[in-house]
């Protein structure tokens, strides 16, 4: 009986990069760990800028989420923190590459969080992004970001609920050129320039930033997974 | 299901199945220790594999006698509890070799199950599993020494059930199953129902899911292994 990936049918466990030549994945549900507050630190990168910011285990029992990653900003105006792949970088493949995430984004007031694939720093908005951003300063709604030196923006007119649970889904396919967008399942926006074909980027579960002052800001991400399906044998 | 490569065309929906989350580990592994287990205490891992069709990727916990102390041995499926999931399947195949016997106020305890990771089996901590000890008269809420007994509690009360007596060096299959909404557990041993329990459940405890659970008091214990074969844990979310 194998250990499956209930995304991929892949055999695996909880997080590991498959060696498969066709479809390499990355499956991250965040349960493993014994002890609170060290079940990132042997895959995942965790950066922080100000006081207060960290990455760290949800605390609380959440039904039907199992496991949750929390990123939390510091109370400061751009206090940020970041959760990203240790290494090494990666490139969007020739074929195709499906980004998963459920996230929640418990007060939306003053919030920006962005999860996808971006060679961001914890402090500086990457030039090379493929990804999700909610930004309080940009409006109501989830945004699909593809940025490559110049980026385009493309409002999914989908709004962030605070409290809410989204299922979002990124699609890339350099062979088509189209970047795609789904929420809930849903395609909410396609972009077809400014992909950033051959530009090392990490995965990157989530980072998120203070647009104000006076209190922490924080997002849940309770599951990733990244797919590759390349175009030819390797 | 999969996605397509080159001159793909985009689908207006997706069809991704969030709701499953399949943990099976086998045991076999040619690293130090087993993946997503760790350990503390003075138990030692060893990859056991001696051949037979009961001995393919084992993992080995050698007890070392003589130790008073308490020992606890988890596997790696933490922050979480029992509401987290719609459904939950958690299964072991194990076996000890054997249980000792207690001298005046000795006693050791087994437990095999989810519970919070350092609280003592004895008792009514938190947890769904299974225990047995060899001196009921110290391990408060086991009623006879070396019973395995099926053990569903919230840390304030239990319900529990007599699974048979326990036989060293047997090989078990014990099985958990919840489901929230029933708000019921189900204990099996072997395949054959022990308890089935709708009170005193751990519902929104934060447990650990541990392989093995093991706590002495007093150094009069001979030396002895549990294995592992294999853990199996299935549940479902509606995310």
């Amino acid at each position: 009986m194998p250990v499956v990936n209930p995304i991929t049918g892949l055999e695996r466990l909880q997080l590991r990069t498959e060696y498969r030549p066709q479809s390499p994945c990355v499956y991250d549900d965040f349960l493993y760990g014994t002890t609170f507050g060290t079940m990132y630190t042997d895959s995942w990168a965790s950066t922080t800028s100000g006081a207060g910011s960290t990455v760290r285990n949800f605390g609380s029992i959440v039904n039907d989420h199992p496991g949750i990653m929390e990123i939390v900003s510091g109370n400061g105006v751009n206090f940020a923190a970041m959760s990203m792949q240790s290494a090494p970088a990666l490139l969007l493949p020739d074929g195709t590459l499906r980004y998963d995430a459920i996230v929640m984004i418990p007060d939306v007031s003053g919030c920006r969080f962005e999860t996808g694939i971006a060679d961001s720093t914890v402090t500086v908005n990457g030039s090379h992004v493929v990804s999700f951003l909610y930004n309080s300063t940009s409006g109501p709604e989830w945004l699909a970001r593809v940025v490559n030196g110049p980026g385009l923006i493309h409002n999914t007119l989908i709004p962030v609920v605070s409290g809410t649970w989204y299922n979002l889904t990124i699609l890339t396919s350099i062979a088509s050129a189209v970047v795609s967008y789904y929420i809930n399942d849903v395609l909410v926006a396609t972009i077809d320039s400014t992909i950033p074909t051959g530009q090392a980027m990490f995965l990157m579960p989530g980072r998120v930033t203070n647009n104000g002052a006076g209190a922490t800001r924080n997002a849940l991400v309770d599951l990733v997974s990244y797919q590759i399906a390349f175009n030819g044998a390797r | 299901m999969g996605i397509s490569a080159a001159g793909q065309t985009i689908p207006a929906a997706l069809d991704f199945d969030r709701t499953r989350l399949r943990i099976y580990d086998s045991l076999v592994w040619p690293i130090s220790q087993p993946r997503h287990m760790t350990h503390s205490g003075t138990m030692n891992f060893t990859a056991f594999n001696s051949g037979g069709d009961v001995a393919q990727g084992l993992a080995e916990f050698d007890i070392a006698g003589g130790a008073a102390l308490p020992l606890f041995h988890w596997y790696g499926l933490n922050a979480t509890a029992l509401n987290c999931f719609a459904t939950l399947t958690v299964e072991w195949r194990w076996m000890l070799d054997q249980l000792g016997g207690p001298t005046g106020a000795d006693h050791q305890v087994y437990y095999i199950g989810f519970k919070p990771q350092t609280t003592n089996p004895c008792g009514t901590p938190a947890g769904v599993g299974f225990r047995f000890t060899d001196n009921a008269a110290t391990c408060a809420g086991i009623p006879a020494a070396n019973i395995l007994q099926a053990y569903c509690s919230d840390g304030v009360a239990a319900s529990t059930a007599s699974a048979g007596a326990f036989q060293p060096g047997h090989w078990y299959t014990t099985r958990f199953d919840w489901d929230r909404s029933a708000a019921r557990v189900d204990l099996y041993a072997d395949d054959v129902l022990a308890l089935s329990s709708v009170t005193n459940i751990p519902a929104t405890n934060q447990l650990t899911l541990f392989a093995l659970s093991a706590f002495k008091a007093g150094v009069n214990f001979p030396n002895a292994f549990f294995r592992i074969d294999w853990v199996s844990v299935d549940g479902t979310m509606n995310r």
